[in-house]
């Protein structure tokens, strides 16, 4: 099996140069069954990772633009009358898809947003008293604008916390660009192999559970929250579910890594991608450059007493 | 009246013994133990059995108040120990206003040492009546303690005391902690007319000062309150069931207004700064850009609640004599 | 004043109450029943509280009329109780009361702290073993609910184990105090509670030891320490009756007084001994009376037991709880008068009139013999011939009695053939006396002796030149009486300890197996708990330290101390032992304190295998190789195994790499030390 997803990872190295270490948060971040936040500015490869993702899984792929007049039925889909047999007829929109790219999440308006979070959260939708279910695995990419620009609705933090992990992607390297001019064609994506089948993911996704966590390791989370919640330094402290998403991403991280146990750096790993968009608040007292979660990180010791 | 004229060696000798921290751990250093009131009355218990046993010649009252004695030398420990295993740091205080209270969330870690504590720990300012007790077997952190607060400016948090009756009741375990952790304190905001200044520092009489709520745009749903126009409430909304919702709109107006410190009132400089303070809330509330400039210190416009928090910094240490008191 | 309920679901209360009611009931004796009603009254109160059938408490003024109304019967009856059940009775009723309207936290201390008292009342009125246990469990029951009223949220099983282990803690700490602590006589006179006597009484009348006789309660036990002396030699002398009023004799009041005077002056008497002596020790039970027990002539050190001149032992306090003495008795020293124109003045006194026919029988012996020896064969022999019958139911003799025994009915009880002889002594000139006490014993084994109340027996003595003589009339009479006990002496009349279930009983073998297993549980009890005085006291510090010097006494106290001190710190010695139950961690730590020594200091925010691959980058080959096997081996126990198994053999391992990390550490030429 780590074979297999060792195998999806280089093919996916194979579009994306350079990102190996982002490439393997993302598979985390899927694996863990949680959705994935990328902030990051336009042209960085976030359509490609995440379409490349649907790929070597084999899953069905769709991309929404978000603007600001998306409604949420464009996205949901609609009940349309079907005059021949005197029924509405569900026609299901672009979110009917294992992996799910939000574009520009932060164009639409509050209303489309909160649509779509709650789709996430609760892998269905209801629509005119009818509940339909999303397909199995569901995966949202969601990528939002770093920069505050005019006509933007930024995620409130509440909804910021349905993303299990945020990351950025960032410029690649010099060698990493210049193979990428190299390279003679962009339908590279169009080209990947499924690697994993979707049953198999489901099995991994079960696996992750099995995780072995020691109590050490429980401690050096709680740790983590605890301090979090106890020091001036954050705006707003890590929540219980924080802590269980850490919990859950580290011990995918450690399966990613083809270990069935979890140890320190399988959480400090994980814990900027997890915890940073949780630690920050819209009182943007402190400065975007310096990370609340790699502060975090150094004061507290992972080994116990 | 003994205690009050001893009051300030007590306070020096307590910095001295217990100097301020941001966090403690509980033990020798900082625990006080004493028999409590009941212990008092236990021990007197302890020797009208002695003498009941002795006057009758009867070993098992003798002996009932030897082991009630006996527990209470087990208890002098069990009641320090469990005490000892608590550690206390203190969380994030807000910054009040002047006159309000702040909570003061105390995290308590009843696992510190090798075994857990247990029983109610009682909480309280130093010198006053307990203000909450709270449960170690049942515990929510923080646990909050309501401090009162005089005067702006940065100040340093009183004195707080723990005490203990775990496991009989018969000892009373307490520390006095100071957390070494300041507290700043906004004036208190003083109604009055709103003052502004244009950028070139022409006063501006109230009227004009454009109102931040405005009819254009759109801004956010907020929960609707009596008394506000009904053609605000969100129907939609309340159509779907989820209460009374009203739509709040913004006006986009870029004016930028100052605000300043009064110069030609006789007031006091306290009630001033106040006026200022409510000011500042004022321009907050309307949604208003505003800058501010108090002495040299001038703020650049803005309109989010961290400007609103330096220019309420600001208020809060001008001119302060207690600044690092 | 409507109050609310803090009582709902308040299990400090509820046991506090159950202790309150149980206790009260233990001391239905002493207690008035109105008094008992009104605990019974709080106890519904306070549970209809707790289970919040009720919601509120009674109001105050209810209350208070009921107090005073109490205040008011007690006062007009409770005058005639005494001090101690006065006091008794005030405090239960004051603490019944106050638990009918306990709210405050204050109340409930106080409340508690009575009980604690309360139930050393009790001991003062019950101490055998049953009761004993269940005034131990009443105190455990009110730790607990010290212990809920401190800490409400905790559970029963958690709250029990938390209190039973300070109990257990305590216990060692209790002993040693009891132990160490000097026994002290009593500071003050005690009032002692009234009624509820038992065993002998200062006057006799006919017919009053038979009731005694029907009684198989226990009177005193006795632990010789060698011989012990057979049966009929057993007369335990307890009280000396010298005063006859034509039906009853009774201690002379003269001789109480100058016992009295005695007493204050402190003048005591040490009798002249002679012989060989009888030690042992006797432990008797509470009788509420100062009379003990000795053989003939018994001498005692113990100084709170007064030496009376008639030879009796009397203690200088009731008998309130059980005590124990050392006697030790000289069967063949003579009796001597201290003065004896008082002894024979008072032991010849007689009523002026009564029993003429035993006036003129007596007179008409006397004029036929001469000598007292020959005078007393002569009234002996009187009882032997004519047809005197043993009875413990003997018909009443309300006037003349003496008549009506040595003519009429000739049948009767110890008391009567006693109460006869020496009336008839002194008719004939002899001083004599009447003796109560006991006679016999039960042997338990080799161990000790039972002498229960149906032992009580009354004897003569006559006054010789030779001192007092002991004269038994029962013995020419009832033979048996004296050889085998009272229980074969009146066997064919089937009257002994009639209607008592145990008389029956006892004939089963398992039955009678079981009450002297009781019997002897109960008497270790005495001995050892209840009978625990100065004198074991000293002879257990005597072993422990020999020879009893201030300095050794000093160094006892402080080794006791010291030993307080060790045992407080033993039962937390999870808290002051650094626990060195070394985990593979604890190596990996000392591993990594080597390193910090050796300059290689881990950022404290690394992890455990970041940290290994920076040493694997920076350090010389063989420290590294050395790290990184510790690593591997620390995070398998740390985070991968769940097996203990598995965690003793990677602590020895980790033993053995730190061995050889330090080892390594040690090879690294100080020159190339290099650090980051």
């Amino acid at each position: 099996m780590q074979a297999k997803i060792q195998q999806a990872v280089n093919q996916i190295s194979k579009v994306i140069l350079g990102k190996e270490q982002e490439i393997k948060l993302a598979l985390t971040c899927l694996l863990a069954g949680g959705h994935l936040l990328i902030e990051d500015l336009p042209g960085m490869g976030k359509t490609t990772l995440s379409n490349a993702l649907a790929r070597v899984f084999g899953l069905g792929f769709s991309r929404i633009q978000f603007t600001s007049d998306l409604l949420p039925a464009d996205m949901l889909g609609v009940n349309i009358f079907n005059t021949q047999h005197q029924v509405f007829n569900f026609h299901p929109g672009p979110l009917f898809n294992q992996v799910v790219l939000a574009d520009e999440i932060n164009r639409a308006s509050p209303k489309t947003q909160s649509a779509l979070l709650e789709a996430m959260e609760e892998h269905q939708i209801s629509l005119d008293g009818e509940t339909h279910a999303l397909p199995s695995p569901f995966f949202v990419i969601g990528t939002q604008n770093p920069e505050h620009q005019a006509g933007t609705y930024p995620l409130p933090e509440s909804q910021l916390d349905r993303f299990l992990m945020r990351i950025q992607l960032g410029y690649p390297s010099w060698q990493a660009e210049k193979d990428m001019l190299r390279q003679p064609q962009q339908k590279e994506v169009e080209k990947l192999q499924p690697v994993i089948s979707p049953t198999s993911l489901i099995e991994l996704q079960q696996q992750i559970s099995e995780v072995h966590a020691s109590d050490d390791i429980l401690d050096y989370i709680l740790r983590l929250v605890t301090y979090s919640r106890e020091s001036e330094k954050f705006p707003s402290a890590l929540s219980p579910r924080a802590s269980k998403a850490l919990l859950q991403a580290a011990r995918s991280w450690a399966m990613v890594n083809n270990r069935d146990y979890l140890i320190p750096e399988d959480v400090q790993t994980v814990l900027p991608a997890v915890a940073e968009h949780r630690l920050r608040s819209a009182l943007a007292e402190h400065p975007a450059q310096t990370s609340l979660s790699q502060w975090l990180l150094e004061q507290v010791d992972p080994l116990a007493a | 009246m003994f205690r009050k004229t001893l009051q300030p060696q007590i306070n020096t000798w307590l910095d001295k013994r217990i100097p301020p921290a941001t966090d403690f751990s509980l033990n020798l250093g900082n625990i006080f133990i004493f028999p409590s009131r009941f212990g008092m009355l236990y021990l007197i218990l302890c020797v009208a059995l002695f003498v009941l046993g002795t006057n009758y010649q009867n070993n098992l009252i003798l002996l009932l108040g030897f082991f009630l004695l006996a527990l209470f030398l087990v208890s002098l420990l069990s009641s320090y120990l469990n005490f000892a295993g608590l550690k206390i740091m203190v969380g994030k205080v807000a910054h009040p206003f002047a006159g309000d209270s702040v909570s003061l969330p105390l995290w308590i870690d009843t696992s510190a040492q090798k075994h857990s504590a247990h029983g109610r720990l009682h909480l309280g300012l130093y010198g006053e009546k307990v203000q909450l007790s709270v449960d170690l077997d049942r515990l929510t952190n923080p646990a909050e303690l309501s401090v009162p607060t005089t005067r702006r400016g940065r100040l340093p948090l009183p004195r707080v005391t723990l005490s203990s009756y775990f496991p009989l009741g018969m000892f009373r375990c307490w520390t006095h902690l100071r957390f070494d952790r300041k507290v700043l304190v906004y004036p208190s905001p003083l109604p009055c007319p709103v003052i502004t200044y244009s950028a070139t520092g022409e006063e501006e009489s109230e009227g004009n000062v454009a109102t931040g709520e405005g009819y254009d745009d759109f801004d956010s749903l907020t929960e609707y309150q009596l008394g506000q126009p009904l053609y605000h409430v969100a129907w939609k909304q309340v159509a779907k069931g989820q209460g009374m919702i009203s739509k709040k709109f913004s006006s986009t107006s870029n004016n930028e207004v100052w605000l300043r410190l009064a110069s030609k009132t006789d007031d006091e400089l306290e009630s001033r700064l106040s006026h200022l303070c409510f000011m500042i809330l004022e321009m907050e509330n309307r949604g208003q850009r505003f800058g501010l400039k108090l002495g040299d210190n001038t703020i650049q416009p803005g309109k989010s609640s961290a400007h609103r928090h330096q220019c309420l910094t600001s208020l809060a240490l001008y001119n302060n004599e207690h600044n690092d008191g | 004043m409507v109050r609310l309920n803090p009582s709902a679901y308040n299990k400090a209360h509820l046991l506090l109450t159950l202790v309150l009611c149980i206790s009260s009931f233990t001391l239905t004796e002493p207690l008035e029943t109105w008094i008992l009603l009104i605990v019974c009254c709080a106890t519904i109160i306070r549970f209809s509280l707790f289970m919040n059938w009720q919601k509120h408490q009674i109001s105050l003024r209810t209350l208070n009329l009921l107090a005073i109304l109490s205040a008011i019967v007690l006062a007009t009856f409770g005058w005639q109780l005494g001090l101690l059940l006065g006091m008794l009775n005030l405090l239960v009723l004051a603490s019944s009361l106050k638990l009918m309207l306990l709210a405050s936290r204050r109340d409930y201390f106080q409340l508690i702290s009575i009980q604690f008292f309360l139930i050393g009342t009790g001991l003062v009125f019950n101490q055998n073993i049953a009761f004993s246990l269940l005034y131990g469990a009443l105190t455990m029951m009110l730790l607990l609910s010290l212990a809920f009223h401190i800490s409400p949220v905790n559970t029963w099983s958690g709250q029990i184990k938390r209190t039973g282990k300070l109990c257990l803690q305590a216990v060692p700490l209790c002993i040693m105090l009891f132990l160490v602590t000097p026994k002290l006589g009593p500071m003050w006179q005690m009032p002692v509670g009234k009624g509820g006597e038992t065993g002998l009484s200062d006057k006799v009348t006919p017919g009053d030891l038979s009731q005694l006789a029907r009684s198989s309660d226990l009177a005193f036990r006795v632990n010789f320490d060698d011989d012990i002396p057979v049966m009929s030699e057993r007369y335990w002398r307890a009280l000396v009756l010298e005063d006859f009023d034509g039906k009853s004799w009774q201690v002379a009041p003269f001789r109480e007084r100058i016992r009295q005077r005695y007493q204050r002056t402190n003048h005591i008497f040490t009798p002249r001994t002679s012989g060989p002596g009888i030690a042992y020790q006797v432990l008797s039970e509470p009788s509420k009376n100062p009379w003990l027990f000795g053989l003939d002539l018994a001498v005692t050190r113990d100084n709170t037991i007064w030496q009376g001149r008639e030879y009796q032992l009397i203690s200088r306090y009731p008998l309130q709880s059980g005590i124990s003495y050392r006697v030790r008795s000289y069967t063949q020293a003579p009796l001597l008068p201290d003065v004896e124109l008082l002894d024979r003045r008072l032991n010849l006194q007689l009523p002026e009139q009564g029993n003429p026919r035993t006036r003129e029988w007596a007179a008409n012996l006397r004029q036929r013999h001469d000598s007292d020896k020959a005078f007393i064969g002569a009234v002996s022999n009187y009882f032997q011939e004519q047809e005197f019958r043993y009875t413990l139911n003997p018909s009443p003799m309300p006037t003349n009695a003496m008549d009506q025994f040595l003519f009429e009915d000739r049948a009767g009880f110890c008391v009567h053939y006693a109460g006869a002889m020496a009336y008839a002594l002194r008719l004939g000139g002899i001083p004599a006396r009447m003796v109560t006490g006991y006679l016999g014993g039960e042997m338990r084994g080799e161990e000790y002796m039972s002498v229960y109340q149906y032992d009580a027996h009354a004897w003569v003595e006559w006054l010789s030149e030779n001192g007092w003589q002991r004269l038994d009339p029962t013995a020419l009479v009832s033979p048996l009486r004296l050889e085998f006990g009272l229980q074969r002496a009146v066997e064919y009349e089937d009257s002994f300890m009639q209607g008592s279930a145990l008389s029956r009983l006892q004939q089963l073998a398992w039955v009678n197996e079981l009450r002297m297993l009781l019997a002897d549980m109960d008497y270790l009890w005495s001995r050892w708990i209840l009978g625990f005085d100065r004198d074991n006291q000293e002879d257990m510090l005597k072993a422990l330290l020999g020879e009893v010097t201030p300095l050794r006494l000093a160094l006892a106290g402080a080794a006791l101390v010291l030993f307080t001190a060790l045992l407080l710190a033993i039962y937390q010695y999870k808290h002051w032992l650094v626990i060195r139950h070394s985990s593979p961690a604890y190596y990996y730590h000392k591993g990594l304190r080597l390193l910090e020594r050796s300059d290689i200091e881990r950022p404290r925010w690394m992890g455990p295998q970041d940290f290994n691959s920076l040493v694997q980058q920076q350090q010389p080959a063989h420290v590294a190789r050395q790290f990184d096997k510790m690593t591997r081996c620390y995070l398998r126990s740390s985070y991968e195994t769940r097996d203990d198994a598995e965690q003793q053999i990677l602590k020895k391992r980790m033993r053995f790499l730190l061995a050889k990390l330090k080892k390594a550490l040690k090879k690294k030429p100080p020159a190339k030390r290099q650090g980051f």
